[in-house]
């Protein structure tokens, strides 16, 4: 889903970065309201994991890959706003460094994996909370189906950027929204969300077996998803 | 904490696998493999020309061949994660900070 450079024409990318900023911004203030310096490593160790994660790329029956992000486990953990930071400095050095995703691309590419995907499944999430009295069998079963529909919608968000391209900025990714929203939902329906919904459940069931003070860290996200 | 870096070196040692699967992701083919005009290519080639990256494709340039790219495949891992955390570290001292 990293989008490269030369796939969306200026405008898209420049829009796109336009609508991070704010995002960006309010990610970073809630979290210097709530980060405390003990949590600090958890997030650099889970943005880690996100960029190792996502080097695992898995076969799409179709013949091309797909991976996992992580982004549903780092928002059940510490919430969607926290997500977003650890997934986009985990995309800034992937772009940078390893031109696996664009630099003008960057915006649209946070806005898939660092936005849709962890604020989706911390929303389902809440939800099963919501729904579900045990709040582990919550936890885990609502993380994992928020991440495998956060995955797949970022994917689909993904599909309508380069699939609008010929129709408002020709030059740039020629193939038409028609084709390119199936082939991304399909990669994510079939192996990619599988993949990071199975990842989180496991994740999170280890930890509240063994580590359970990691899931009592403080959530920095927007009061209006908790539920 | 130890137990979770642990687990970071495992999958980076793990990281080849992911080279294993056959093809690309959709929508992330060189653009010369696009089935358009030339025309249509300069003008996306040219925004893609934009930055080079001193790892293409989480490997070391040149190491096509055999083992190497597995190699460079797991050079880049710990490259990478070194680069994420020490970054994710700093973004994260300024939140933290009173």
């Amino acid at each position: 889903m990293h989008i490269p450079d030369g796939y969306l024409g200026p405008i898209t990318c420049a829009f796109f970065y336009i609508v991070m900023v704010p995002i960006w911004y309010l990610a970073f203030r809630k979290a210097k309201e709530k980060m405390e310096s003990r949590t600090v490593p958890v997030l650099a160790i889970l943005s880690a994991f996100s960029f190792i994660f996502m080097m695992f790329n898995w076969p799409i029956p179709d013949g091309t890959t797909g991976h996992g992000v992580g982004g549903a486990l780092i928002s059940a953990l510490m919430g969607p706003y926290a997500a977003t930071i650890a997934i986009t400095v985990a995309l800034l050095i992937q772009a940078v460094f390893f031109g696996d995703g664009g630099i003008t691309a960057f915006g649209a590419n946070c806005f898939n994996m660092a936005f849709i995907l962890p604020f989706t499944s911390y929303l389902i999430m809440n939800l099963f909370k919501k729904a579900i009295k045990d709040e582990r069998k919550a936890t885990v079963i609502g993380a994992a189906v928020g991440g495998y529909i956060g995955i797949t919608l970022a994917a689909i968000f993904c599909g309508l950027e380069l699939g609008i391209q010929p129709f408002i900025e020709p030059g740039y990714c020629p193939y038409p929204f028609w084709l390119s929203i199936p082939a991304m939902a399909f990669a994510h329906l079939t192996v990619a969300g599988p993949v990071e919904g199975v990842v989180t459940a496991l994740v999170l069931e280890y930890l509240y077996r063994y580590s359970p003070s990691y899931l009592k860290l403080e959530k920095i996200g927007p009061k209006m998803l908790g539920v | 904490m130890r137990k979770a870096l642990i687990v970071l070196i495992i999958l980076i040692l793990l990281t080849p696998l992911g080279l294993l699967a056959p093809g690309t992701a959709w929508g992330e083919w060189d653009i010369a493999e696009w089935n358009v005009s030339e025309s249509w290519k300069s003008i996306a080639e040219r925004m893609a020309g934009i930055w080079s990256a001193p790892l293409p494709d989480y490997n070391i340039p040149g190491w096509g061949e055999g083992i190497l790219p597995y190699i460079g495949y797991i050079i880049s891992a710990v490259i990478g994660t070194i680069l994420v955390v020490l970054l994710s570290i700093a973004i994260g001292k300024i939140m933290a900070r009173r």
